[in-house]
């Protein structure tokens, strides 16, 4: 036998007054269930963002050696020894010293053609050794505009100069800095 | 009625949530397949670029857990590319020529370099092919050969195999390879049929490429006879020497020769090529600066009219190294443009120029 109790003029069964507690139970659960289900969806947010960040950086890093690489055997910079292989690590100062000139000469198409080489990055050369004062020449420079990372490698080379030696080449020692962007 | 709403519900709701899952794992599925393709594809780019840079290096890449698929290269325009056969990623290159089978299907690649001298060094030329590709070289030539080379090279490897009889020939076998490509420094072989067992073989599993003198021709099976492709010159400074076949042999170790050998087709060696022609005037133009800087030199010490600045300066009583240079730009830029009689003239400006700077390496601070 169920009874019934008046409230503010409506009548409300027992079973009624059940149904609504069970109501406020399920509306609890289900939001309860949207706190842990936004909370996983915050944190699996967070773990793609930092797996996404640490590929970027593992390509940028790949890039950043594969250009390194490119710019040491590059032939334009290379010391050649007529058609025989040419000298390892060794960059020949006549053919950086006549850069300036033939960029100049070559206007656009420098970049142009570069670009699918070195991509947004910068490749200096600078020497060390023999003069005291570091001196700097600049091999690429295209830095992308409003970069969010660069990346900097460094490799030691010798530097040949023909024209310094009495009989045979002189040589020095610098290093090629290469900075990739991203 | 209310109970069978309810079940109605369930089943409702729990096809809905299966459907919904299914369709996740069909999604990730996808995703993964071409997550996969461009892993293997940007890791492939990255060997193979490496691969490219470093000198006379030979890389042999495990792809066993690609070996049901099918690697494509191909070349047009200027632009090389690469990826598998069916999938959405693929890798572009303008600017390093790949020579390569058009398709590869293996689970190892090897990856050659070597560095390519026109007469200075322009550029390193990457190989890529496979053991499951066979080179049937036939040739009559009995030494200093660039096939002798690349048995030797591939030895190892052993799917480089030295015909030297027309028997030989006769009796190639196909064996369980995925491509065989003929090899010959023998004129008109394309005149005679499709040796007997490799009829069976489908069209495009069998090539031929005759390698003579300074032209390289192609030729795809067709049912019993050989079709022509196409043909390329090559351009090369290796010694020539002649054949018992009548026609003529480079020197050993020709890389042009080399890359005429791993093309899949002519169009895809005239493309690579063509890459290395568009470095090559560039290249030009900073021996012309660095030519002008030695003339500087010279000059500083008071040489002007010295022996050095003889064999330098531009002189119309003499070779010269500025002249030489001069024509092997022009000769550059108008085979680029397509001029085929520009492009027969590039190897005598190339000798031109590397005899000048070997006599220049004498006395006097050398080109290159």
């Amino acid at each position: 036998m169920t009874q019934t109790k008046n409230i503010h003029g409506l009548k409300i069964s027992p079973r009624e007054k059940r149904g609504e507690v069970q109501m406020m139970e399920a509306v609890s659960i289900l939001f309860i269930f949207f706190i842990l289900v936004g909370l996983g969806i915050l944190f699996y947010a967070r773990y793609t963002s930092a797996v996404f960040q640490h590929q970027q950086d593992a390509f940028q890093e790949a890039r950043a050696r594969e250009i390194t690489l490119r710019v040491v055997y590059l032939p334009e910079l290379q010391c050649s020894k007529s058609e025989a292989e040419a000298e390892v690590h060794c960059v020949d100062m006549l053919k950086v010293k006549s850069m300036e000139r033939w960029k100049e000469d070559l206007g656009d198409t420098f970049y142009n053609y570069y670009f699918d080489i070195f991509s947004y990055a910068t490749v200096t050369l600078h020497q060390i050794y023999p003069q005291e004062q570091e001196q700097e020449w600049e091999i690429y420079n295209k830095p992308k505009q409003g970069f969010k990372s660069a990346r900097t490698n460094r490799f030691i080379v010798a530097l040949r100069d023909d024209t310094l030696g009495e009989t045979t080449p002189a040589y020095g020692y610098g290093y090629l800095k290469v900075v990739v962007y991203s | 009625m209310q109970v069978t709403f309810h079940w109605i519900y369930v089943v409702l709701a729990g096809a809905v949530i299966l459907l919904f899952f299914a369709g996740v794992v069909v999604r990730q599925k996808s995703l993964a397949e071409k997550e996969l393709t461009a892993d293997v594809v940007r890791i492939m780019e990255t060997i193979l670029a490496g691969a490219g840079v470093s000198e006379k290096t030979k890389n042999t890449i495990d792809t066993s857990g690609l070996s049901d698929l099918t690697l494509y290269f191909s070349c047009t325009e200027s632009v090389g590319e690469f990826g598998i056969l069916g999938g959405s990623s693929r890798a572009q290159n303008a600017r390093d020529p790949l020579f390569a089978p058009q398709k590869i299907q293996s689970p190892q690649l090897i990856a050659w370099s070597l560095p390519y001298v026109f007469p200075f060094k322009i550029v390193d030329f990457l190989y890529v092919t496979a053991p499951t590709i066979k080179y049937a070289v036939f040739s009559l030539t009995l030494s200093d050969s660039p096939f002798d080379e690349l048995e030797e090279e591939f030895r190892g490897i052993g799917n480089v195999v030295h015909l030297q009889t027309p028997e030989a020939y006769a009796n190639l076998a196909p064996e369980e390879y995925f491509h065989i490509r003929v090899v010959t420094d023998v004129p008109d072989l394309h005149a005679q049929a499709v040796p007997q067992r490799l009829r069976s073989l489908d069209d495009e599993q069998v090539s031929l490429v005759e390698v003579l003198g300074e032209k390289a021709i192609y030729y795809q099976k067709k049912e019993s006879f050989w079709q022509l492709q196409g043909e390329a010159n090559i351009f090369s400074l290796g010694n020539t020497a002649s054949l018992s076949g009548g026609g003529s042999s480079r020197g050993a170790r020709d890389p042009a020769v080399f890359a005429a050998i791993f093309s899949g087709t002519p169009e895809q060696y005239q493309c690579n090529m063509q890459k290395t022609l568009q470095r090559l005037e560039l290249l030009v133009q900073l021996y012309q600066k660095k030519e002008e800087e030695l003339e500087l030199y010279y000059a500083s010490k008071g040489e002007s009219s010295g022996t050095c600045m003889n064999f330098l300066n531009s002189n119309p009583a003499r070779k010269n190294i500025e002249d030489a240079l001069m024509v092997l730009r022009n000769n550059v830029k108008s085979c680029t443009l397509g001029a085929s009689a520009a492009c027969s003239e590039l190897i005598v400006a190339a000798e031109q120029l590397r005899d000048l700077n070997e006599q220049l390496r004498l006395d006097c601070i050398p080109l290159y």
